[in-house]
C-alpha cells in the first residue's frame, strides 16, 4: 500500500467559506475543500475518515491531507515539465469532477480530491513499474472511491444557500469588467449571441452567421468561446474582489 | 476565437454526439454508454473541449429557459452538484439578465426558488396560449366543414368511383381525355336539369324504381347489364310525397360502396314528384344496388327513401 501517513493539524490555518457554504482551506497549491455535510459530521465527532486515534484529540480533528512532497512527486509524475503538468493536473482534476457529478456524487469535489490524494500516495510506489497512460490510471482509483462513497450513509444534499444578493451583484459587476475587455468584435458578438428570446433565437443566429460568413456550428463554437473567457474572468474578479 | 482548424478538431472526437454530451452532463447516459464515455474523457482532448462548452450551452440554455420540464428538473439535481458549474448557471443568469431583451425575472430568496417561479409563470401563459390556438383551430375547421360541405362529400366520393368504374375500353371512350378522371359525378352547384332546360344525355334504358315499403321490405327491380353500345341508364325515382326541394341521390352497391351520386337536383313546386337519375351505364355491373335519396332540409340531409335493384 504505502507508507504510513503523517497527520498535521490544519485547524490553525485561516479557512474561507466559498458560496455554496462549504470550507475552503488553501495549503499550498492545493485547496482543501470540505462540504456542509461532511463538516457537520465532523463537528459532530463522527468523522468519516478519521483514523481511530484521533477520538482522543480535541474537538478540532484531523484529516489526512496531502503533503506538499507528495504533490510535488505526483507533478512532476504527470509531465517533467512543470507549467505542463500543473495544466495536466487541473485537467485531470476537472474530468473527475465531470464524471463524478454525472455519477450523481454530492460533493464531486472532494472525491475528486480524495482520488488524486491517493494517487499521490502510490506515486512513490509505482512510478517506476508504472506503463501506460497515467490519466487512466485516476479513472480506475476514481471508480475504487466511487465505490466507497457509495457504501456510505446516504448523506443530505447541502442546503441551496441563501440569494446573495450582494454575490449577484459582484457577478454583474464583473460582467461589466470582463466584458469591457473583450476586443469589439467579440463583445458585438456576444450582445447580439445573447441577446434573443426563445422564438427569435435561430432567426437572429442565422442573421449572425450569415453576416460572419460562417456557419451556424462555428458560430455557436466562438460564442460559447468568449463566453468560457468570460466566465474564468469572471471568477477571476470575483476571487480578486472576495479577498480584503 | 474559435477556427475552424479547432471546430474540425473537436468534430473528429465525433464518437459522442453532441445530444450524448448533453445526456452525460445531465446524468442521463445508458450503463453500456457511460464506462466508454467517461474512458474517452480521459483520452481525448476533443472530447474534453466539447464536453466544457457543453457545460456553457447548458448553463445558458437553462438560464434562458430553453430547457423541457424534465431538462430543468434534472439540471437542478444533477448538473448543480458542482461548485463550478452552479458559477456557470449565476453567470449565465448574468448574461441574460444583461442582454436578453425579454426579461421577466422577479427577486426571489433563493437562487432556484426564483427559477421555479419564473418557470411556472412561463408554464401557464403557455397553457392558456395552446388552448386559444386549439380552440381557434377547431373553430376554423368546423365552419370550413359546415361551409364547404357538398364541396368536400364530393371529393370524397370521387376515389369511389374512380376504383369501381372499369377502365373504359369501348370506342365510345374514345373522344374523351385520356385521363382517369371520370366526368360522371355531378359536381356543378347549379341546378341539374332533370327535366327539359338541357339536352338529357344520351339514355338507352328507362328504369322505373319503387321506393321501399313502409315496413321496409325493399321492392327490388330487376335491370338488364347494360350492353357496350348503351351510354346511361335512367332509373325514374317516384317520390313518396311531392315536396319541392333540392334532392340528392346515392347510387350505392349492397355493401354500402358509393358508385354514383348527384346532387342539387331541383324538384320544383308542382312538379312531378319524382327524380331521375341518370347512371352511365358502365358503372353497372351485375349485382344488387340501392338508390338512397335524400332532401336538403335545414341544412341537413333528410332521408327520403330507397330503392333496389338488381343487375342481371
Amino acid at each position: 500500500m504505502g507508507r504510513p501517513h503523517q497527520t498535521e493539524k490544519f485547524w490553525s490555518a485561516p479557512a474561507e467559506r466559498s458560496s455554496d457554504g462549504a470550507l475552503v482551506w488553501s495549503i499550498g497549491p492545493r485547496r482543501l475543500i470540505i462540504c456542509q455535510t461532511e463538516l457537520q459530521t465532523i463537528q459532530s465527532g463522527v468523522a468519516l475518515r478519521l483514523p481511530p486515534h484521533s477520538r482522543d484529540m480535541s474537538p478540532a480533528k484531523t484529516l489526512h491531507i496531502l503533503k506538499q512532497e507528495e504533490f510535488d512527486r505526483l507533478l512532476r509524475w504527470l509531465d517533467p515539465e512543470p507549467e505542463q503538468a500543473g495544466l495536466t493536473y487541473e485537467k485531470i482534476r476537472w474530468r473527475l469532477v465531470a464524471i463524478l457529478t454525472s455519477r450523481g456524487c454530492i460533493c464531486p469535489e472532494e472525491l475528486a480530491d480524495e482520488t488524486i490524494d491517493r494517487v499521490a500516495r502510490r506515486v512513490l510506489d509505482i512510478q517506476d513499474s508504472y506503463i501506460g497512460d497515467k490519466a487512466i490510471y485516476f479513472l480506475g482509483v476514481m471508480n475504487n472511491v466511487h465505490h466507497e462513497y457509495l457504501k456510505r450513509p446516504m448523506m443530505p444534499r447541502p442546503p441551496q444557500p441563501d440569494d446573495d444578493v450582494e454575490a449577484k451583484e459582484s457577478t454583474h459587476l464583473c460582467l461589466e469588467k470582463c466584458l469591457a475587455k473583450l476586443s469589439p468584435s467579440s463583445r458585438r458578438m456576444i450582445e447580439r449571441y445573447y441577446a434573443e428570446d426563445r422564438r427569435a433565437k435561430i432567426d437572429l443566429r442565422r442573421r449572425i452567421a450569415a453576416e460572419l460568413g460562417i456557419g451556424l456550428s462555428t458560430l455557436r463554437l466562438r460564442a460559447l468561446r468568449i463566453r468560457g473567457k468570460l466566465q474564468t474572468c469572471i471568477e477571476h474578479c470575483l476571487v480578486s474582489e472576495a479577498r480584503p | 476565437m474559435a477556427t475552424d482548424s479547432e471546430q474540425s478538431r473537436n468534430e473528429n472526437s465525433a464518437e459522442f454526439s453532441d445530444e450524448a454530451i448533453r445526456r452525460f452532463l445531465l446524468g442521463r447516459l445508458s450503463a453500456s454508454e457511460q464506462p466508454r464515455f467517461e474512458r474517452r474523457l480521459f483520452e481525448d482532448d476533443g472530447l474534453d473541449s466539447r464536453v466544457r462548452l457543453a457545460e456553457l450551452n447548458l448553463a445558458d440554455d437553462y438560464a434562458y429557459l430553453r430547457l423541457t420540464a424534465g431538462e430543468r428538473e434534472l439540471f437542478e439535481e444533477k448538473f448543480l452538484l458542482s461548485a463550478d458549474r452552479r458559477r456557470k448557471a449565476e453567470v449565465s443568469l448574468a448574461l441574460r439578465n444583461r442582454f436578453a431583451s425579454a426579461s421577466v425575472v422577479e427577486p426571489k430568496p433563493t437562487f432556484v426558488a426564483g427559477i421555479r417561479s419564473l418557470l411556472l409563470f412561463r408554464r401557464s401563459a403557455w397553457r392558456y396560449m395552446v388552448a386559444v390556438v386549439i380552440l381557434l383551430l377547431l373553430a376554423g375547421s368546423a365552419w370550413v366543414v359546415v361551409k364547404k360541405e357538398k364541396r368536400i362529400k364530393e371529393e370524397i366520393a370521387k376515389p369511389w368511383i374512380r376504383r369501381r368504374s372499369p377502365t373504359p375500353a369501348v370506342p365510345l371512350e374514345s373522344d374523351h381525355p385520356t385521363n382517369n378522371a371520370l366526368p360522371e359525378h355531378q359536381t356543378s352547384p347549379s341546378p341539374m336539369p332533370v327535366h327539359d332546360q338541357t339536352p338529357p344525355p344520351l339514355v338507352s334504358i328507362r328504369i322505373v324504381l319503387k321506393p321501399s315499403g313502409p315496413s321496409g321490405t325493399p321492392d327490388i327491380a330487376s335491370v338488364p347489364l347494360p350492353g357496350k353500345d348503351q351510354r346511361s341508364v335512367r332509373f325514374e325515382l317516384p317520390l313518396n310525397s311531392n315536396q319541392a326541394g333540392t334532392y340528392w341521390a346515392e347510387l350505392l352497391t349492397s355493401d354500402g360502396q358509393l358508385v354514383f351520386s348527384a346532387n342539387a337536383i331541383k324538384v320544383p313546386e308542382n312538379g312531378t314528384a319524382q327524380i331521375d337519375l341518370d347512371v352511365p351505364a358502365r358503372l353497372l355491373e351485375i349485382g344488387n344496388y340501392q338508390v338512397k335519396v335524400s332532401r336538403d332540409h335545414a341544412r341537413t340531409k333528410e332521408n327520403v327513401g330507397r330503392y333496389y335493384f338488381r343487375v342481371k
